[in-house]
């Protein structure tokens, strides 16, 4: 069976303004135990996924199902199968300490009463807040809060994880922590559903990517496909004063263009990641000094999927 | 006239504050409800001791200064809770004009209050009033609203610095301070002598008792000790405004309590 | 019955911590002050029982009605409610559980007002019927917090809470009668009286402060229970309405 499914899923929201698709037609599995990730820019209607799945919105269109309960027609089923981690700072009781938020919560979600003080203090303790237990949430700072948020997600030992925009507000190393409990959440067997618009963290944790904008999902593709589909379109900025080697670099194989940046860089954009040994060879030979691989942003990935031109855009 | 631009910028934002709060027809609608309802409140007991005296004094007392001294202690709170204090601290500009004239936009809401309110007690309770105070009462009102401006603006810019939390609990305290001590249910005679000293140092104080002067059929000649005294008061709250609140950024900053956002 | 003990202790924490969630405690019994010393001011301090009702009901009424009614439109603000309704515990629980507690708290009001009128005055205001006293402020939390569902689930909705507050509050109080007995009011509005829960709470307090033996105590307390139980069920009614709209429109959080 799986984890989440939905079936033609469509969301629009409809204000005095204006009306907004945010979902449409949106048919996913995700398998148990599988950690995936929804993956895509500000706006491309991960939230609202998340959010029907969770039972805080209805869908206008389609179905979804939580380990094969309705989210619409079963809430009573679905939500004690599920925890869910917001993004960002609020959402919290800021005069209680976390003990005390933990404790609220799991009495909420009905966890054992001699369960409750066991699992706060190893949450805590997981979370790197254990010297903070005490303290007032009004005194943390916004990625404490954020910790706090997943060890609130966690607390009703929930076999279905949502995780949206987990990392936000996170310095980087609280950020790789991250990443080392979602390995271990799934080790434990959870299921695991996280948005984020960080490639690296997608790719670092997820079994399965979706990406997903506009409202709909443009492909559901392994980290490794989706590297590789990356890497294929590999690019090189170089500092170089002469015009003339631009021209002679456009005469390579593997190489789509070469165009010359803000600031006085030129970037070669590669139509075949194999190619790059033998161009920077050239640009070596050429007498380049500096110069610097990049992978394309998310954006840019867009592009390539949606449209099917080269990675110039 | 650098002042006046950056007062009117303040007034502005003022304005805003106060259409988040109102609309014109809640503000006839829930608020001029809130503060007739209020009057009757305490007025009633005049009726309920069978006094008309009495009722004629609460009805006046509480109608003439209705809404005089609300909101101002939070609007003074604002700044410093959206985490813009911060960025107005590090503008070149001084920050009396500006935090005066934020919070400013209330003292109209409270001249309008207050004559809308006594335009209605006087019909609803036929009050007769004198025409002849009736004259110089808009007058009287906005002298008792600008001084009790100063006053309460003074501790609206303390509460600021010190503990914006309490801010509506403070502005609270005022009204009810104001309503127990300075001659709106009971004359300030009815008091010791320390809390009528306290209350002479008071905004409203000496205007209500002017304006009961000219309602109750004095000249103006006669009430004029009292509206000095009353233009005196604000005054001075004015100077303590001007002497200490470049003086309290000043300190803030040397504690740090000035954060962003 | 867990969710509900874990939201009280909850709700307590909340108030024992933040001085803006308790702030009728700290208002409206200073009121008293006032109400006594018109009382005085005319010889009339065999009435200060009239104040120290105004001062309970005042506290109680705006704990309930100003913080109580404060209660969604804050879980909306900080994203809370959708936490909550995400929860197995249903939301109408919480909400229930708090708005009576934090009705209650206003009890201290009474003390506070008693306080005032034996310290500043010198007169001790004494309870001849202590059982009815105890009955009435009972349903008089009761009824608060029943109603402060009602108004809880219809606030949120607003743009600013507290416009809805300052306004519908006033009313509530003159038309109750907490101050001074409806007999006393114009008498237009006194049919719509008994329509607030105030009425009878007032009523009741006044009868346990007097030495008389009370009248139709048992009829009244029936209103005042039924009152606040109509508001309540409507309440409920409308907060379920209203969870199902929030959820529908994708505004259960405020952002």
């Amino acid at each position: 069976m799986s984890a989440v499914r939905t079936e033609g899923l469509g969301r629009v929201y409809v204000t005095a303004e204006r009306t907004t698709q945010a979902l449409s037609d949106v048919t996913l599995s995700f398998a148990e135990g599988e950690v995936s990730g929804l993956l895509g820019p500000n706006g491309a209607g991960k939230t609202t996924l998340v959010k029907i799945l969770s039972t805080v919105l209805l869908p206008t269109a389609g179905r979804a199902f939580v380990l094969g309960h309705d989210v619409v027609g079963e809430t009573a089923k679905v939500r004690p199968l599920i925890g869910i981690v917001f993004g960002g700072d609020r959402g919290l009781h800021w005069q209680l300490t976390a003990r005390e938020t933990l404790e609220y919560w799991a009495a909420l979600y009905d966890v054992p009463v001699r369960e409750v003080s066991r699992r706060s203090v190893s949450l805590l303790e997981r979370v790197g807040l254990a010297a903070w237990a005490d303290t007032r949430i009004e005194n943390y700072s916004r990625g404490m809060k954020q910790r706090l948020h997943l060890a609130r997600g966690l607390i009703s030992d929930a076999r279905v994880l949502f995780l949206d925009e987990p990392t936000i507000g996170m310095d980087p190393l609280a950020a790789r922590d991250f990443r080392g409990l979602v390995k271990e959440l799934k080790a434990e067997g959870r299921t695991i559903l996280l948005t984020t618009h960080d490639m690296a963290e997608a790719e670092a944790v997820c079994d399965r990517v979706a990406l997903i904008d506009h409202g709909r999902v443009l492909a559901i593709e392994t980290p490794a496909s989706l590297a590789q589909m990356v890497s294929a379109y590999e690019r090189i900025d170089y500092d170089h004063g002469d015009p003339g080697l631009a021209v002679a670099l456009r005469q390579l194989p593997g190489i789509a263009a070469v165009t010359l940046q803000d600031g006085g860089a030129h970037r070669i954009t590669m139509t075949d990641g194999a190619a790059i040994q033998s161009i920077l060879q050239f640009l070596v030979g050429a007498g380049v000094t500096s110069l610097r691989t990049s992978r394309p942003s998310l954006e840019e990935v867009y592009v390539h999927i949606i449209g099917d031109r080269g990675l110039k855009v | 006239m650098k002042f006046w631009r950056v007062y009117l910028l303040g007034l502005r934002m003022g304005m805003r504050d106060w259409t988040f709060f109102w609309t014109w027809r809640s503000w006839l609608g829930g608020w001029m409800l809130r503060l007739v309802c209020s009057i009757l409140l305490w007025s009633l007991m005049g009726k309920m001791m069978g006094s008309t005296e009495t009722l004629r004094y609460l009805l006046i007392g509480n109608a003439v200064t209705a809404g005089i001294g609300t909101f101002i202690v939070a609007s003074c709170c604002w700044d410093r809770m959206e985490g813009t204090y911060s960025l107005l601290v590090a503008a070149p500009a001084s920050l009396v004009p500006l935090f005066l004239g934020r919070p400013s936009i209330w003292a109209f809401g409270w001249v309008a209050s207050a004559l809308l309110s006594t335009a209605l007690v006087s019909f609803g309770f036929d009050l007769a009033l004198p025409w002849k105070g009736l004259a110089v009462l808009p007058l009287l009102i906005v002298i008792v609203s600008v001084s009790t401006f100063f006053c309460t603006a003074f501790v609206g810019t303390m509460v600021a610095a010190t503990a914006p939390q309490a801010r509506n609990i403070a502005n609270n305290w005022l009204l009810i301070l104001f309503s127990a001590i300075c001659g709106i249910n009971v004359p300030t005679a009815f008091w010791p002598k320390w809390v009528q000293i306290v209350a002479t140092a008071l905004p409203i104080t000496h205007g209500l008792e002017a304006i009961r002067i000219v309602l109750s059929g004095g000249g103006m000649m006669e009430a004029l000790p009292q509206v000095g005294l009353e233009l005196a008061v604000g005054a001075a709250w004015l100077i303590v405004i001007l002497c200490t609140l470049d003086r309290m950024t000043d300190r803030a900053r040397i504690k740090g309590t000035i954060d962003f956002a | 019955m867990r969710a509900i003990m874990a939201t009280a202790r909850m709700q307590i924490r909340l108030a024992s911590r933040s001085i803006e969630s308790v702030m009728p405690l700290l208002v409206m019994p200073l009121q008293s002050v006032v109400a006594l010393a018109i009382l005085a001011h005319s010889g009339r301090l065999d009435l200060a029982g009239y104040a120290l009702c105004a001062a309970l009901l005042l506290t109680v009424g705006q704990m309930g009605l100003f913080i109580g009614s404060e209660i969604v439109a804050h879980d909306r603000r900080d994203q809370i409610l959708e936490l909550l309704v995400a929860t197995p515990t249903p939301y109408i629980n919480v909400l229930a559980t708090r708005t009576i507690l934090v009705s209650s708290f206003g009890l201290a009001g009474f003390v506070e007002a008693w306080l005032i009128a034996r310290l500043i005055f010198g007169v001790t205001i004494e309870i001849h019927h202590s059982g009815l006293m105890a009955i009435a402020l009972a349903a008089t939390v009761l009824a608060g917090g029943g109603t402060a569902v009602l108004t809880s689930a219809l606030f949120s909705l607003a743009r600013t809470t507290r416009t809805l507050q300052n306004a519908t509050n006033g009313p509530f109080y003159v038309l109750g009668g907490v101050l001074v007995p409806v007999s006393f009011l114009p008498v237009w509005l006194q049919p719509l009286s008994p329509l607030i829960f105030f009425t009878w709470s007032a009523n009741l307090v006044r009868s346990a402060l007097a030495p008389e033996p009370p009248q139709d105590a048992a009829f009244q307390l029936g209103m005042l229970l039924a009152l606040g139980a109509g508001a309540a069920l409507l309440g409920v009614h409308v907060m379920r309405r209203m969870l199902d709209k929030l959820r529908h429109d994708g505004r259960l959080g405020l952002t």
